[in-house]
């Protein structure tokens, strides 16, 4: 019992505390406030254009194929159209309030109409997961900063709570290749049948399909899908490591490029949950700071910029 | 107010973490909830999930997609070349774009490949969902695609289920619903 208080205690070090906000510099802590004030407007934009996306589809809706979350307990095809604009309208005023800080639950607000909007969209059928990392971090920020009143805090508990569900998800991702397959899910042919149901799809889509290059590799010999997939698999199982900063670039590295290599398999593209791990997965303000301080030392710095003719 | 409201936004330059800790039992109360509702919701309750995208590997698939083929004059005829079962090469993979039309391709799939009863509604609705016609001669096959993989190799056949046609829209024979069939 001793032994998981420990775990705990250091996991919740190196969530919380291993922080550029805590660092003793003065200007990497103002470098880690613009940056989370950088990254709380790139939440508040996708957040807001899927509240609004997400309802427009439902002008199409008229029917429930799928109950999912809140959906089991609500009549959402009486959300479909003019109400889900209602809800939209709600998520908008609820990140305004809270980004401006007039109001400290306003992003608690926003994230519960957005989890009712998701379910709403997505009764026909779909489940799509490439709005879950937005939706993580939307809930890390209303959780963050209607629990605490000190910014620091704030920005604390939200990269904090926010890398422990990113890690989490990803490792979760692996488990349920494990439990829904087993330790086959690496064959190869898994990856031929899936490449193929992507080509169907695509050529349905735009009329034609012809594979890349790593596509015909994967076609041409079940080893390289073999290889692929282990790749994948790992990278997703080795995801709680984003809980330890030293380690979390070199983990984020690895996962954008399984995420292109998902794209270059098989046509998906996941450009929020890459977008928000290149913004949030390195150290940008460190460098950013290391790189002014030198471009400051430089004896050339204080001449300015010349010309060359 | 406002104003006011909007300097304390603006975060001390010198802050002192140590004296103000964040409340880290609000995680794990919220990690607590989030096992509660993926464990009562089958895995899903947004943005909670246990990510089980592609978790089932090596399953069968179904999709839909239109061709164009040459028409035959005997295309009533159940035996006729035109109903017989594709084996689909994707190499060569050549369809009528969906997109082009304003078809969303996973309502698409979901319209043909769900569909266990082909009445005279549904195929009207598949005539209303495509809005143009082939040329004379030729007919646009909407085809049911299933994907399996059976011994280690991977098939893809399409079953025609439907024609278009420049003048018609027509089901296949050996779908009809079975108390039509003589």
């Amino acid at each position: 019992m001793n032994r998981m208080k420990q775990w705990v205690k250091a996991l919740e070090q190196s969530l919380f505390d291993d922080q550029p906000i805590c660092s003793e510099s003065k200007a990497v802590r103002s470098g880690a406030w613009v940056h989370f004030r950088l990254f709380e407007l790139f939440v508040a934009a996708w957040a807001i254009a899927y509240a609004w996306t997400w309802g427009l589809y439902t002008f199409k809706s008229s029917v429930v194929v799928l109950e999912l979350g809140l959906a089991n307990y609500i009549h959402v095809a009486s959300l479909f159209g003019l109400p889900s604009m209602v809800i939209a309208a709600l998520v908008t005023l609820g990140i305004a309030v809270s980004i401006t800080r007039l109001w400290r639950w306003g992003y608690l607000i926003a994230i519960l109409a957005l989890h009712l909007q998701y379910v709403v969209r997505f009764s026909q059928g779909e489940i799509p997961h490439s709005s879950n990392l937005i939706g993580f971090a939307l809930l890390a920020l209303g959780v963050g900063i209607a629990t605490h009143k000190d910014p620091v805090a704030q920005v604390r508990f939200t990269w904090g709570f926010l890398w422990f569900f990113v890690g989490l998800g990803y490792t979760s991702a692996a488990v349920s290749k494990l439990v829904g397959t087993g330790i086959t899910w690496i064959d190869g042919q898994h990856l031929v049948l899936w490449i193929h149901e992507k080509a169907i799809d695509y050529a349905s889509m735009t009329g034609a399909w012809s594979p890349n290059v790593l596509q015909s590799a994967i076609l041409n010999s079940a080893w390289v899908g073999t290889l692929s997939l282990f790749i994948g698999w790992f990278t997703e199982a080795i995801g709680v490591l984003m809980w330890f900063r030293r380690l979390r670039p070199w983990v984020v590295l690895v996962t954008i490029g399984m995420h292109f290599g998902i794209t270059w398999t098989m046509n998906i593209v996941f450009v929020a949950f890459v977008m928000q791990l290149i913004l949030t997965g390195f150290p940008w303000v460190e460098w950013i700071t290391t790189l002014q301080q030198k471009t400051r030392m430089s004896p050339s710095s204080s001449d300015g910029p010349t010309l060359k003719s | 107010m406002m104003a006011d409201k909007l300097k304390e936004t603006q975060v001390d330059m010198d802050p002192k973490p140590q004296d103000s800790p964040p409340r880290t039992k609000w995680m794990w109360r919220i990690f607590l909830l989030n096992l509660l509702l993926v464990g009562s919701h089958l895995g899903e309750f947004w943005p909670f999930s246990i990510f089980p995208m592609f978790s089932k590997a090596g399953q069968p698939w179904s999709r839909a997609m239109v061709v164009e083929v040459p028409l035959s004059d005997s295309y009533s005829d159940p035996s006729a070349m035109l109903w017989e079962p594709l084996d689909i090469n994707i190499h060569e993979l050549k369809a009528i774009s969906l997109d082009e039309r304003g078809i969303d391709k996973i309502d698409f799939s979901n319209y043909v490949g769900k569909t266990e009863r082909w009445t005279p509604e549904v195929v009207s609705g598949i005539s209303k969902m495509i809005p143009d016609r082939p040329e004379q001669g030729m007919a646009w096959l909407v085809l049911k695609v299933v994907g399996r993989m059976d011994k280690g190799t991977v098939s893809v056949q399409g079953q025609p289920m439907v024609a278009v046609t420049a003048d018609t829209v027509v089901l296949s024979p050996n779908l009809y619903p079975m108390e039509d069939n003589p």
